[in-house]
């Protein structure tokens, strides 16, 4: 349940922009997690409502997830694939240099609040 | 209903990756040990894989000719850390209280609670989980991960990201194959399937086997260092 330090982190961090803008009430956070990223969506979504609940400013805020699907793509040839199908073995040409270029993400994308 | 009271919504965007502050204590832990010349490993694993028996192998083998430390993270036992600290090892033990991994700033503190004059090598043996500590780099040099045959050759396949996230892997308890009916084979393909730039050594802490390919490599690391 890591989910809970990360959450801690996402509130830190938007309480900290929030205050800048002047924002006293956050209404819903957007976040993108990546299927590759270990974070277990669910989780992140329960956290954020019982450690948002610790704070008038995220007592009505809602979470937003947008979750991105692993997708990878071959070095050297080019070859890409995405979900299930992703491999870190070419299908192409069997090549090794197979890279990840989404679906590893964490982000807090933006805030919505008054 | 919430009464925004006619305010104004603002939608602030921010773009912003979580796990920066880790990231950055990392980077930080990384420069220190860097700086007092020591070469660092993290050691992940499912719980029972055989870690601790292989640090203690380790340090009877590798402890009569370089300094090495160890930071043992537990969810809250000092079993482990009894275990290695009983060979002679400086040892500095981190319960996380439940939590599932270490993070960068905890370890960055049992860093500071070190004396790092003269240490050759330092082992972080992270808390037993395949999934968790993925994410949380904590700045040493190389990330390890153990694999028992026992386990099954499934295990890259569903872990992906932490198998990704190692450069090497040590495929433990071979002496069991012939029991189980398994090939090495059968775990090397899944590994280099899933991470093709693997580097793998096959042991038994228990046996022995495959144990000195093993201790080299540390060897070469802190030479080269």
């Amino acid at each position: 349940m890591h989910e809970f330090s990360l959450v801690r982190e996402v509130l830190d961090a938007v309480r900290e922009s929030a205050r800048r803008e002047g924002i006293r009430r956050v209404s819903t956070v957007e976040m993108t997690v990546g299927s590759m990223g270990c974070v277990f969506p669910p989780a992140l979504r329960q956290a954020f409502e019982i450690l948002g609940s610790e704070d008038p400013m995220f007592e009505d805020a809602t979470l937003a997830i947008e979750e991105s699907p692993v997708r990878v793509r071959c070095g050297d040839c080019g070859w890409e694939a995405e979900g299930a199908d992703a491999r870190f073995l070419c299908e192409e040409c069997g090549g090794t240099d197979v890279k990840v270029i989404s679906g590893e993400e964490l982000t807090i994308d933006s805030y919505e609040g008054e | 209903m919430i009464d925004w009271g006619g305010e104004i919504v603002i939608k602030v965007r921010l773009m912003k990756k979580v796990m920066e502050n880790n990231q950055a204590a990392a980077a930080i832990n990384n420069r220190s040990l860097n700086d007092a010349g020591v070469f660092s490993v993290d050691m992940m694993s499912s719980p029972g894989s055989g870690k601790t028996t292989i640090l203690e192998r380790t340090l009877d083998a590798l402890l009569p000719e370089m300094k090495i430390a160890i930071i043992q993270g537990d969810v809250d036992t000092t079993r482990d850390a009894q275990r290695v600290e009983a060979r002679g090892a400086q040892t500095v033990q981190i319960n996380t209280g439940g939590a599932c991994h270490l993070d960068a700033p905890v370890v960055g503190e049992a860093i500071d609670d070190m004396d790092l004059e003269g240490v050759d090598l330092l082992v972080i043996e992270n808390v037993g989980n395949l999934i968790c500590p993925t994410g949380f780099e904590l700045g040493a040099d190389r990330r390890i991960m153990v694999l028992s045959v026992t386990e099954g050759s499934d295990k890259p396949e569903k872990y992906p990201a932490m198998f990704r996230s190692c450069s090497v892997a040590l495929v433990n308890k071979v002496d069991l194959l012939p029991v189980l009916g398994l090939e090495l084979e059968e775990f090397t393909d899944e590994i280099r399937r899933i991470n093709p730039d693997m580097e793998i050594f096959p042991v038994s802490a228990l046996t022995g086997e495959g144990m000195d390919t093993w201790y080299d490599w540390l060897r070469r690391e802190v030479r080269e260092r």
